[in-house]
């Protein structure tokens, strides 16, 4: 197997040009260095005494959306916005669905909103699985002490075993078959229209999603028993979760019921104060009284913050702005979740934890599987209401369209989308605050923090992309997502500058896990 | 679907250069119609399972940024030519890392993959038009597509 990270351009094989076309075979080089100008890079600068001054991290955005978008029909929303995003169009194309009810100033009828709710609780069982086993796996099923070359999803497979990997893979697929059965297909779905849905659905569909759902609650409670047999009864790991390093004292965002219980598709936004008192709560239409966005000359990412507090610099406790989102936060956020089994894990979870808010970044895993847990038994509740065959699915849209916002809950946190039309739904402008937007200075503090506990006097340790790679992988923030140009999969990078910014370390983790420097 | 060959073009028609994937895929619709089983996909990461799932030999069309060679430059790589690390999250994750996963868990994934990929400039614009060097390519990599699938269909016919 070649190591493309090892190639230079000189020494790399030289590609075909377009202007032939045998098929010859070639090697690619890729300079992760070069492919990841802007992608998750982290900058590190030093002062006189070799100590961290400041951490960057660095991520793409996606450029030229507000332009895109004006003098398109807002009924377009929700098809072109999850089309921008590979990995969680759903959460894309709800919120979009919601801001054109809001636009058109239109309720859908119950059992629309049912079915919106239950197509979405469908997908955050899928996408919370994948992300537990798969993604965050690495960390906690295989180990943060794991030879680099095993922390990846084939280390996770080989520990969990191959019928528990194919267990996900076919749980998986089942969800996205229901997923195509209401939204068309299982990615990009065309299912919200202002006002309702585009499918009605009959009780052989709503046979299928109850069976399908009592299996995923019961997948929900072995992956449940799973973390807590791998990770709670492992002193070491319960010490690495509350380790300072993965804390930080801030805000918390979330969308809640009208009893303040975490909810994915509809609700009120509470945000809750480092101490746990409720800070504010608001509707989705007044988002812009609450969050502000921050700019800073070294970023793409804006960095959303409480606008009643102000920017106040990359700065944990209660007089700062910065706040977060996503499962650890939609957990503190609230004051419980609406589902017996999942609400008996969210006790579990602040008890062991010390009560709320928890603070501790690496927590954000077992909060993913209690709302996994949680997302599965709404499912089943849903599936089993006799409204949702109801077939008057639909109400038309009557009023003149001026604006609307819409918000969900992604899996990787609130997710809002703000339009602006003519009289004719002409989108004028448009605006989106995603999950990584939210977290971006929460993220930003914790690689800083990762790097001040690991470079002393100009020595940079080698665990310093562990720390860094263990810290925002919790958060599992987006990164340019909608590219599909290879290798697809992107190193972490870490260069260190010294305090005259010239370059006295690139740490990189290569393609066979090993961690290289240049 | 099981397909002795199948032809998968990714890409994002709203993203620049990204949308080399379904150009590419358009041009064979229209210069190969009924040639070849083709599908495209806007998908990543391991959304991607599906598509690479029951198929013996697999001819993906992507975009490539390695600043190594000038735009529009054609790479013909084998899957094994090319390593990537793991990744970390959902946007991590790449085609070839969803192969190895499919393969670890027994999945009946291709037994063999050749990947035509073009060298391109922007993939984050959104709106963005494709690059000339990069639009100029797709009716070459749209032949040399078709020509890969009709060779591997033929090398699966020898064996039969």
């Amino acid at each position: 197997m070649t190591d493309i990270a090892k190639q230079t351009p000189e020494t790399a094989p030289q590609p075909q040009t377009a202007k032939s076309d045998a098929p010859v075979r070639r090697r690619i080089t890729i300079d992760p260095i070069t492919r990841l100008e802007g992608h998750g890079k982290i900058e590190v600068f030093l002062n006189d005494q070799g100590n961290v001054d400041r951490a960057y991290f660095q991520v793409p955005e996606l450029r030229g959306f507000e332009q895109f978008v004006r003098g398109r029909p807002a009924e377009d929303m929700p098809q072109i916005t999850s089309r921008i995003c590979g990995v969680c169009p759903t959460a894309h194309h709800m919120a979009a669905t919601k801001a054109l009810d809001a636009l058109y100033q239109v309720t859908p009828p119950p059992a629309a909103r049912k079915i919106r709710e239950l197509f979405y609780s469908t997908f955050m069982t899928e996408d919370h699985a994948l992300h537990f086993y798969f993604l965050g796996g690495p960390d906690f099923i295989v180990g943060p002490q794991a030879p680099a070359a095993e922390r990846n999803v084939l280390g996770v497979i080989a520990k969990v075993g191959i019928e528990v990997g194919q267990k996900v893979i076919a749980m998986r697929r089942r969800l996205r078959e229901l997923m195509a059965l209401v939204g068309g297909k299982p990615a990009h779905p065309v299912l919200g229209l202002p006002g309702g849905v585009a499918k009605r659905l009959t009780a052989e569909d709503q046979a299928q999603f109850q069976q399908v759902a009592a299996d995923a609650v019961e997948f929900a409670q072995f992956t449940l028993a799973t973390f807590e047999s791998v990770v709670l009864k492992n002193s070491e790991y319960v010490k690495l979760i509350t380790s300072d390093a993965f804390t930080h004292r801030t805000y918390y965002l979330g969308m809640v019921d009208e009893r303040n219980r975490v909810n994915f598709y509809d609700g009120m936004l509470r945000v809750v104060t480092p101490e746990g008192k409720e800070f504010a709560k608001f509707r989705s239409d007044q988002y812009l009284d609450y969050v502000a966005e921050h700019v800073e000359p070294w970023s793409y990412i804006k960095f959303a913050f409480l606008k009643p507090l102000g920017w106040k610099g990359f700065a944990e406790g209660a007089e700062s702005g910065v706040y977060c989102v996503a499962p650890l936060a939609r957990l503190n956020a609230s004051e419980g979740l609406a589902t017996p089994l999942a609400q008996e894990a969210y006790e579990k979870f602040f008890a062991t934890l010390g009560g709320k808010p928890v603070h501790h970044t690496l927590a954000n895993h077992w909060a993913r599987v209690i709302e996994l847990l949680y997302a599965a038994e709404r499912m089943k509740e849903l599936a089993a209401d006799p409204e949702i065959i109801d077939p008057n699915v639909r109400t038309l849209p009557t009023a003149v369209p001026r604006e609307g916002v819409g918000v969900v809950e992604a899996p990787r946190g609130t997710l809002f989308h703000h339009y602006q039309t003519d009289e004719r739904g002409i989108i004028q402008k448009a605006n989106l605050i995603v999950a990584t937007q939210n977290n971006a200075a929460r993220i930003a503090m914790s690689v800083e923090k990762a790097a001040k506990g690991l470079i002393k006097n100009g020595e940079v340790s080698d665990g310093i992309l562990n720390m860094i790679e263990m810290a925002f992988r919790a958060y599992d923030p987006c990164h340019g997502c909608a590219t599909h140009s290879l290798p697809g999969s992107m190193p972490l990078v870490v260069r260190v500058h010294d305090h005259a910014g010239q370059i006295v370390a690139s740490l990189r983790r290569d393609g066979d896990g090993a961690i290289r420097r240049s | 679907m099981n397909d002795p060959v199948r032809v998968l073009c990714l890409g994002n028609e709203l993203l620049a250069d990204d949308a080399f994937g379904c150009a590419v895929a358009r041009e064979i619709r229209a210069q190969f119609p009924g040639q070849v089983v083709l599908l495209e996909s806007r998908a990543s990461g391991f959304d991607l399972l599906e598509d690479v799932k029951n198929v013996r030999s697999l001819v993906v069309v992507d975009s490539v940024q390695t600043s190594t060679a000038p735009i529009g430059a054609l790479f013909v790589v084998r899957e094994g030519d090319i390593t990537s690390p793991s990744g970390g999250s959902p946007h991590y994750v790449g085609l070839f890392e969803t192969l190895r996963v499919a393969r670890e868990l027994l999945l009946p994934v291709p037994e063999e993959v050749v990947i035509l990929a073009v060298e391109v400039a922007d993939t984050t614009t959104l709106g963005g038009r494709m690059h000339p060097a990069v639009e100029a390519a797709v009716p070459r990599v749209a032949r040399l597509a078709v020509d890969w699938a009709r060779r591997f269909a033929s090398q699966a016919a020898c064996r039969l």
